[in-house]
């Protein structure tokens, strides 16, 4: 069986647990040995470095993540690209006048969208491909400046969502160029973060255009995912209102979410990504055989956002590891649990 | 004007920072100035007071980034009437405290929250703003020695500049001169212990708090190792 046949029997009446950590270019750069800026501004270098990656780890996804800053820097935003670095946003793009970008022009989303088809059309077939965007709240913060956004959401809320009404239709356009490339829309909305924003805030301005999105996505594809950083304990009713078809969460305990949301819910998630970067292999082995055993099956067994460029590499490794262990029916111990079985060691 | 009515005047600056309204705050903030109420007792007991009031709904999760940078924007248009007048007679301060982004990094939402509720706790800050290069640290430490070097980094690609700035200090002879917090989203508990910082916050009313403890309650830094070599 494909990883893509694994990964529609999610959502299937026969599902079973897949793997992907979360490793998007700046990781899988380090791990072929290339600098980040070249890698996440030519379309083939991109292609190749996430390809690598995944056949350095045998995971069952790819992820075309180039950085954070590709809508905003499309748009007009000024961006910082360190050679070696992750992008970040210099200067925002600021109010009025705003014109949608076109993806084949704009910045570097033609490197996304290219990366994306030549990734599709040389793995597509056996792997799902995933292509990450940004969420109308996370790009509308980008486009005014986080802070001042932030402010205008108690100051000036027409102006806010006349940014998130904008974000949405450029969102829109560019996702249709990832889809049409081959894509599997996955729309990360970092600041959107129960951390950062109240329930209330997050059904008033982010969940109002993360459902229009999602919505006019289904359109033209089947699935969508959704990912949203920090603690979303307190929203999770509200990302299942969304539409997403699978929900990838970061800083939340997944057992509460699958008793919440049910069976049928395909969840993402959620190795600690410190404990990736910090912990021991065992750390990591043990974690992922949690999520395992408290969320299985309908789970797409990953970390809880990206992983880090410079994560140790036996660290990525053990959480794959989990997941193959966990399909020949060994597992983890419990937490609390002293001792192993002498066949269910770490790699 | 009585005493009761400059309490309820006040009282209704600090209401005004709480409600997030700048406008209102600055025309309470003005009222009081124009009836003679001492300018240290409308910024401590109007509008530092409201703020501190912020910093409790924050901590308490009523509160959430919005309504804290919303705050901080009412209270600063109360300040900014009230400044000029403290020059001459500047406030006590409970310590003071320099607050940076460290090098790499412009992610400063995190640390302008900090800095205004220090601010409303009665602390000085020195705000180094973000993407501060390691060796003006160490030139603020040699220079207005503060009692708390805070510093913060919301990538993993610059958490680790903070142990490289810890260095910086031991180096130049500095490190027991202050004691260094560090926070930020991506940092642990393990890693501020590793870096050899004495306190360790990952949110913005914890970081109040772990001041305190540093300033006021003798308790040991949480260094494993000696903090001058």
């Amino acid at each position: 069986m494909t990883a893509r046949e694994r990964f529609n029997n999610l959502f299937g009446p026969t599902p079973a647990p897949i793997v992907f950590p979360m490793v998007a270019a700046d990781h899988a750069a380090r791990r072929a040995g290339r600098r980040i800026r070249a890698v996440v501004s030519d379309a083939e270098a991109l292609a190749a470095v996430l390809m690598q990656a995944r056949e350095l780890y045998d995971y069952d996804l790819v992820m075309v993540f180039a950085d954070t800053m590709i809508e905003a820097e499309a748009l007009g935003c000024r961006v910082c690209l360190p050679e070696d670095d992750n992008a970040f946003l210099v200067e925002p793009l600021g109010h009025l006048p705003w014109a949608v970008a076109d993806p084949t022009t704009a910045g570097r989303m033609p490197v996304v969208v290219e990366a994306t088809r030549l990734i599709s059309h040389s793995l597509g077939s056996k792997v799902p491909v995933l292509a990450s965007l940004k969420g109308p709240f996370s790009l509308a913060c980008l486009i005014l400046g986080p802070e001042e956004f932030l402010v205008c959401l108690r100051a000036d809320p027409e102006a806010c969502h006349a940014a998130l009404q904008f974000a949405c239709a450029n969102q829109q356009r560019f996702a249709e160029a990832l889809i049409a490339a081959g894509g599997i829309p996955f729309i990360g909305d970092p600041l959107a973060s129960g951390d950062i924003l109240s329930r209330q805030d997050f059904a008033r301005f982010a969940l109002p255009y993360l459902r229009e999105l999602i919505a006019q996505l289904h359109v033209q594809t089947n699935l969508v995912g959704l990912h949203v950083c920090g603690d979303t304990s307190t929203v999770i009713g509200l990302l299942t209102e969304t539409g997403a078809d699978f929900l990838s969460l970061d800083e939340i305990e997944l057992s509460n979410v699958r008793r919440a949301l049910g069976d049928g819910a395909v969840l993402m998630g959620n190795v600690a990504t410190q404990l990736i970067v910090q912990g021991s292999v065992r750390d990591v082995w043990a974690a992922a055989h949690d999520v395992l055993a408290a969320v299985a099956p309908r789970l797409i067994l990953s970390s809880a956002c990206d992983i880090p460029r410079d994560a140790p590499e036996e660290n990525v490794r053990a959480l794959c590891a989990a997941l193959r262990d966990h399909a020949r029916g060994t597992r983890g111990a419990a937490p609390g649990t002293p001792a192993r079985p002498v066949r269910d060691e770490p790699p | 004007m009585t005493e009761t009515s400059e309490m309820n005047l006040l009282a209704r600056i600090a209401g005004a920072v709480v409600d997030l309204a700048p406008r209102r705050t600055a025309e309470l903030t003005g009222a009081a100035l124009a009836q003679g109420i001492e300018p240290r007792r409308v910024l401590l007991e109007g509008l530092a007071a409201g703020m501190r009031r912020v910093g409790e709904l924050f901590a308490a999760k009523e509160f959430f980034v919005p309504e804290v940078l919303s705050a901080s924007h009412a209270m600063e248009a109360g300040f900014a009437l009230v400044r000029p007048m403290l020059e001459s007679s500047p406030l006590p301060s409970q310590g003071r405290i320099a607050l940076g982004v460290v090098t790499g990094d412009i992610h400063d939402i995190g640390k302008n929250i900090v800095k205004v509720l220090l601010q409303a706790e009665g602390f000085e800050v020195l705000d180094l703003g973000r993407d501060v290069p390691r060796s003006e640290f160490t030139r603020c430490i040699a220079e207005h020695r503060p009692d708390i070097l805070g510093l913060s980094a919301l990538m993993t690609t610059t958490m680790t500049v903070m142990a490289e700035i810890i260095q910086d200090l031991q180096t130049a002879g500095l490190r027991s001169a202050v004691k260094v917090l560090v926070g930020g989203a991506p940092l642990t508990p393990d890693f501020a212990q590793l870096i050899g910082a004495d306190g360790y916050a990952p949110d913005a009313p914890t970081a109040i708090r772990e001041v305190r403890r540093l300033l006021f309650q003798g308790i040991q830094p949480r260094r494993r190792q000696a903090p001058d070599s």
